[in-house]
Order: C-alpha cells, then sequence, then structure tokens
C-alpha cells in the first residue's frame, strides 16, 4: 500500500466530510432572484446582499449589517444597521426606514430618500458607474479581428512551450485524442458541466475563494496541456505531408499556431462555431485527465 | 438463401432485436418514473384524499412486493430454464404489458383505499415479473460492446421526453401518454410473441454467441452469483438509490427548488433539463464502455455531494444557484450517469443463465428497497420536524461517505486468484 496515497485521500477525505457542517465564517444572506420580504420583528444576521429580484424590508424589520443593491426591486422600510449601497436596480424608501450608516448612491434609481432618517453621510456618486464605452466599447471589426489575432498568437505560444516542455506528456494525450475522442470528449463535457458550477460554489463559501482561483487556473493549465497534445499530433501530420516544414519545432510552431487560430476562428461562427470550439476543448481536457496529466498512455478498459 | 442473405438477415435481426430492447426498456422506465412513482402519489393524495402516511406506507408495500416478486421469479426463471427460452419471454412480457395497461386505464377511475390496495398488489406482482424478464433479454438483443451506448439511447429517450412532456404530475396525463403507447407495444410484442417469425428465430439463438452470452465483467466466464463483486456493486448502487431518493423527496416538497425547473410553467427550463439528460446519458454510455466502474460511481456519488452542499448553503444564504437551473442540471447529471450504469450492468455480470437472478437481485434490491427505504426515512425525518437545512445535510454525508469508501476501495485486500497466488510464491 502506498502511504502517502493513503494519507493523501484521508486528508482529502476529511476535509470533503468537514463541509457537510460549514462554519458561520459568513454571516449574511445574497438574494439572486424571486419575491422575498422581511417581516416585522425579523431580521437578517450580517449583511443583505440583492443581485436580483423583489425584496420587501417592512416597517420593523433589522438588516443588522449593510444593504447592497446591485440589482432588483427594493423597498425598503425598516432599520439597516450598516451601510446602504446602491449600484444598479431600484430601491425606495419608505416612510419609515432608518439607515444607521451611509447611504452611496452609486447607480440605479432611487426614490423617496430625501424623506429617510439617515444618521451617516449621504454620497450621490461613489464612482463604481463604469462608462457605457468601457463596458460595450464601439469596435471597428478590424480592432476586432486585430485583437483575436493577438490572442490566439498568445494562446499559440502558450500551447507551443507547453508541448516542448512536456514532450512526452504531450505525446500521450495526442495519441489519446487521437485513438479515443469520444472518450475524451465524454469526460471533457462531463468536467464543463460539473467543473463551473464547482468553482461557482467555491466563490460562494468565501473560505474557499482562493482554491476557486487555484481551479480556474489549473483549468487554464490542464485546456493548454490538451492542446499541446493536439498541436504535437498536427505538428507530425504536416511534417509529413508538407515539405517546407521539415523542422520537427517550427512543424508544431505551425500546428500551435493554426489549432490556436482554429479555436478563436470558429467563434466567429454563431451557435454551431462556438459549439465545436467547446467540443474541441472538451476532447482536449478530457484527454489530459484520461492519461493523468500525461504521465500515463490511456488504454481502454475491456 | 445464399450466404449472403444469411448475413443480411442476421444484421437485419439484430437491429430488430436493439430496437425491440430500447423501445421496450423505455417505455418501460418511463411507465416507472412518471406513472407509478410520481402518478401514484397523486392518485393518492389528490383524488383520494389518503394522507400523507397512508400513501407513504402503500408505495412501501409496493416497492417490497415488487422486490420480493422480482427475487422469486427471478430464481424461477433460473431454475426452471425460462431465462434461456427468448420466445417465452417475449409472451412474459406480452403478458405483463397486457395487464399493465388495464391497470393504467383503470387507475384514475380509483374510488377508495380498498381499490387501491388491490390496484398496487397487482401492479406491484406484474413488475417483479416484468423485471427479470425484460432484463434478462439484454443477453438476447444486445451484444456485451454495446450495452453502455443502449443503456444511454434508453436514458436519453426517458429523461429527455419526460420533462417535456410533464408538466403536471397527475394521474390523469400520466394514464393518457401511457394509453397511447402501450396498445401499440402490445401489438408489437403479441406479432413477435405468437406468430412464426425469422427474426424471431435468428434473435432466440444470439444468447449462445459469446459476444452477446458473456458478461463484460465475468471473470473467466464464471457468472457471479453469491460473488464479493455482486454483493459490492449491489450495495453502490443501493447507496446511489438511496442518496438519490432520499435527497429528492425533500427538494420536490420544497417549492422554491421545484417550481421554477422540473415543475416550471414554462417549457425552456425543463426542455433545458431534458437536454442535459440526454448528454448525460451519451456521456455515461461512452465511459462505462471504456473506463472501469469505479471512476463512473465517484463521478456520481460526487455530484450528489456537491448538489446537497449547494442545497444546503443555499438554505443558509439565502437562494441563487437553484434559480438559475445549476443544481437541477446537476442533479440531472448524476441521475443519468446511474440510470445508464444500472441499465447495463446486471447483464455485464451475468451468463445467460443467470441474468434473470442477477437483474432481479440488482434492480430490486438496490432500486426497489432503497427507494422504499428513503421515503420511510423521509417522511419520518419530515414528521418528526427535521429541517430542510438539515435532511439535506444528513444527504451529502452520506454521499460523502459513499464517494470517500469508493476513493479508499482500491487500498481494499484483494482476493487474489491462483495465477497471482502462485506468482507471489514464485517470487
Amino acid at each position: 500500500m502506498n502511504n502517502r496515497k493513503l494519507i493523501f485521500l484521508l486528508v482529502i477525505s476529511l476535509f470533503l466530510l468537514s463541509s457537510c457542517q460549514p462554519a458561520d465564517s459568513y454571516q449574511g444572506r445574497i438574494i439572486i432572484g424571486g419575491e422575498h420580504q422581511l417581516g416585522k420583528d425579523s431580521a437578517v444576521p450580517g449583511e443583505l446582499v440583492v443581485i436580483d429580484g423583489q425584496v420587501v424590508l417592512s416597517a420593523g424589520s433589522r438588516v443588522e449589517g449593510s444593504l447592497v443593491v446591485l440589482g432588483g426591486d427594493v423597498l425598503a422600510d425598516g432599520l439597516i444597521e450598516g451601510d446602504v449601497t446602491v449600484i444598479r436596480g431600484d430601491m425606495e424608501f419608505g416612510p419609515r426606514v432608518h439607515i444607521r450608516g451611509d447611504l452611496n448612491a452609486g447607480g440605479g434609481h432611487l426614490e423617496g430618500w430625501q424623506q429617510a432618517r439617515i444618521e451617516g453621510e449621504v454620497t450621490e456618486s461613489i464612482g463604481l458607474e463604469l462608462p457605457v464605452d468601457v463596458l460595450a466599447p464601439n469596435q471597428s471589426p478590424w480592432d476586432v479581428a486585430r485583437r483575436r489575432l493577438l490572442y490566439s498568437l498568445a494562446t499559440a505560444f502558450l500551447v507551443f512551450i507547453t508541448a516542448q516542455c512536456m514532450p512526452r506528456g504531450s505525446d500521450r494525450i495526442g495519441t489519446a485524442v487521437v485513438s479515443h475522442p469520444a472518450v475524451c470528449g465524454a469526460l471533457g463535457l462531463l468536467v464543463f458541466l460539473v467543473g463551473p458550477v464547482l468553482i461557482v460554489q467555491m466563490a460562494f463559501t468565501v473560505v474557499l475563494i482562493p482554491i476557486a482561483f487555484v481551479s480556474l487556473l489549473l483549468g487554464v493549465g490542464v485546456g493548454l496541456l490538451g492542446f499541446s497534445g493536439m498541436a504535437r499530433i498536427l505538428g507530425d501530420w504536416l511534417r509529413k505531408k508538407s515539405h517546407i516544414l521539415s523542422n520537427k519545432q517550427a512543424a508544431l510552431a505551425a500546428a500551435a499556431a493554426l489549432l490556436s487560430l482554429a479555436i478563436h476562428g470558429l467563434n466567429y461562427f454563431p451557435v454551431l462555431g462556438g459549439l465545436a470550439a467547446i467540443l474541441m476543448t472538451a476532447v482536449a481536457v478530457g484527454a489530459v485527465l484520461l492519461t493523468r496529466f500525461g504521465t500515463r498512455k490511456f488504454v481502454p478498459d475491456r | 438463401m445464399t450466404k449472403f442473405d444469411s448475413l443480411k438477415n442476421q444484421r437485419l435481426a439484430s437491429a430488430v432485436g436493439y430496437l425491440l430492447f430500447v423501445g421496450m426498456m423505455a417505455v418501460g422506465y418511463y411507465y416507472n418514473i412518471t406513472f407509478v412513482q410520481l402518478g401514484l402519489v397523486d392518485l393518492g393524495e389528490r383524488l383520494l384524499h389518503l394522507p400523507e402516511g397512508v400513501m407513504a406506507r402503500q408505495m412501501a408495500g409496493m416497492a417490497l412486493l415488487t422486490s420480493l416478486t422480482a427475487v422469486v421469479f427471478g430464481l424461477l426463471m433460473k431454475k426452471t430454464g425460462w431465462v434461456t427460452r427468448f420466445r417465452l419471454k417475449l409472451k412474459l412480457a406480452f403478458l405483463v404489458v397486457a395487464v399493465q395497461t388495464l391497470l393504467t386505464w383503470a387507475a384514475p377511475n380509483l374510488e377508495n383505499q380498498a381499490q387501491l390496495s388491490c390496484w398496487i398488489a397487482l401492479t406491484a406482482l406484474t413488475l417483479g415479473v416484468g423485471v427479470p424478464v425484460t432484463f434478462s433479454m439484454t443477453v438476447d438483443l444486445i451484444p456485451a460492446r454495446s450495452r453502455g451506448y443502449a443503456a444511454a439511447v434508453i436514458t436519453g429517450l426517458v429523461y429527455g421526453m419526460a420533462p417535456a412532456l410533464s408538466g403536471n404530475w397527475q394521474i390523469e396525463t400520466f394514464s393518457r401518454q401511457m394509453l397511447w403507447v402501450m396498445p401499440l407495444g402490445l401489438l408489437g410484442l403479441g406479432w413477435l410473441a405468437f406468430f412464426p417469425n425469422p427474426f424471431v428465430d435468428i434473435l432466440s439463438e444470439q444468447h449462445l454467441d459469446p459476444r452477446y452470452g458473456k458478461g463484460r465483467f465475468l471473470r473467466d466466464g464464471k457468472p457471479a452469483i453469491g460473488s464479493r463483486r455482486l454483493i459490492g456493486l449491489v450495495l453502490i448502487m443501493f447507496g446511489i438509490f438511496f442518496v438519490d431518493s432520499l435527497g429528492f423527496l425533500r427538494i420536490i416538497d420544497t417549492p422554491l427548488y421545484i417550481h421554477n425547473n422540473w415543475l416550471s410553467e414554462g417549457l425552456a427550463p425543463r426542455l433545458f433539463l431534458g437536454v442535459v439528460h440526454v448528454l448525460a446519458a451519451w456521456i455515461a454510455g461512452v465511459l462505462y464502455t471504456h473506463l472501469n466502474l469505479r471512476s463512473l460511481f465517484a463521478w456520481v456519488f460526487g455530484i450528489f455531494a456537491l448538489v446537497h452542499f449547494m442545497y444546503t448553503l443555499e438554505t443558509r444564504i439565502g437562494p441563487g444557484l437553484s434559480i438559475s437551473l445549476a443544481l437541477p442540471m446537476l442533479y440531472a447529471v448524476a441521475v443519468s450517469l446511474y440510470t445508464v450504469i444500472n441499465f447495463a450492468l446486471w447483464a455485464d455480470l451475468s451468463t445467460p443463465g443467470t441474468i434473470s437472478l442477477n437483474a432481479a437481485l440488482g434492480v430490486a434490491l438496490s432500486g426497489w428497497t432503497a427507494t422504499f427505504l428513503s421515503t420511510a426515512l423521509a417522511l419520518r425525518w419530515r414528521l418528526g420536524g427535521m429541517t430542510l437545512d438539515r435532511h439535506l445535510s444528513l444527504v451529502d454525508a452520506l454521499a460523502l461517505l459513499f464517494f470517500i469508501a469508493l476513493l479508499l476501495s482500491p487500498f481494499l485486500p484483494r482476493k487474489m486468484n491462483s495465477h497471482q497466488r502462485s506468482g507471489d510464491e514464485q517470487s
């Protein structure tokens, strides 16, 4: 028995089990949608963040922390112990609303705040509103194409470097892609279905934000490794077929560039192009996982 | 007949057999998850005004009777050799479908608890006979290499259609839907079972071909009854059914978590879940065929653990991901994965002589008994005042325990076979 593996598994197990009863590390409530009403004499223990939906804080209710409105409709008529920050959405202040902290009106639509009882300061613009052209810059097709070409070249460079650093690993990954594309694609799609939800959920727990960030980076790494395997196979094929690319590294670089351009270029085709890019990436990711990051050859279970 | 014609007929017969199996299992499973599991509760509680506790007892009785009948009939098929007689199995399937068509027609017209109890007993008996009969046809109709894909098609068809077709979970709707399909199935089965047919003659011999008759997980072609592997797999599948049912029973009782996805008035969320089911079924079919079972089981328990953890978190910080369809989507993925395994697994552990009992043990003990026990436990917890948060936490812990057990299972001591033992002695 491999003791190191066993200890690793036990640590992971204990870590996972501990998540069954999460500690109250963060007090608050995040509302993403639906209708919610906080009745008289009821309280939110901590911050209240409204992302979307309709929220009514009735007279006599209490928010023990701050209220942040990022969207949706909020009618406040109770006591808010902390600050009120409105960035987007509609917020209406009732006649009995009492804010112990500041009112920061960064955006959205506010109604009746002039009559509200506010103990702190009122700031009408907190600089959180982004100009429209930052959110949706008006770019010419040439600018878009140039930007995509730049991304493609950057991706190709990273793929080339990865393939150079892990020649045997990327060989095994490439072989898995060619020999078992359906299994690679299936596993990759399964990861795509589960992975993003897991990462978002880790971020929700606040404590696991660093692990969510590391997982994202790992995801990017897995993608690059998968494409490096594909590029190696494509490079070998190019070398056999073309007299110009007789040099192994030149063929690999050309393959990485072609692959990268193909993936970025697919996004120009609506719906089907995006789906094809997702499928290609899924096959790459699946191959990396099946070969355990390129450390062993994938042999199907018979 | 030339050799070419004979080969062509063989291929055509195999294709007919494939379609027959997929169609029969898909309709049977759709009937089970909609009409029996959801429609029956609606019948008792809405039309007959029976209390929740009474309905839970009726459902439990049904599950136990079905399990018992399946095991007894599976054993009977094995002992009498009916299990290898394909035409007889077709006749039995015809009888099962005929009785169930009548029961489906009668269900919305039941008037009191006594009638319901009789109805449930009859349904349990026919379902109990149906399980070993239909599952044992796998070795006649589907080659071992294609079982994962056939199971994926069945699961995809059922779960792809179920969310799209079932906007309300009422017995009248389910009964109407089934009465469109069942008579057609009855005609098809009757034609194959009672009239001379060259296809049936070819299909009757297919289990003698090792490509059909030898299950993928059989070692040296030996039957697996009583083996550690069979018992272990029954336990794992029991765990999966138990965890799924225990969690889902509480989730569907919480309007916030059900009304904007599985029971949404709009078609789009239900269609989305249907598409996810189909995609996950395809994934499961491919992975079942190429990977070992442990990794697939780990995925299922891992996803269940994640989903219940997320539901638990939502009960504490407010609704979020459940509204965005992320949680129902993950649930759909896990359910599709294990359903595909359940359809393909028992035949892959069996020979043509043992399939009826193995399938009955697998489906009855893991599926029906787990569902019965989890229903009883969920009801007890709810009547005992257990909060949603606590309920889902416990389900989460259970899923994690199974997940961890799977991770640790490679470290368990293994029984060595004679070759390994002699190898060890030499070294």
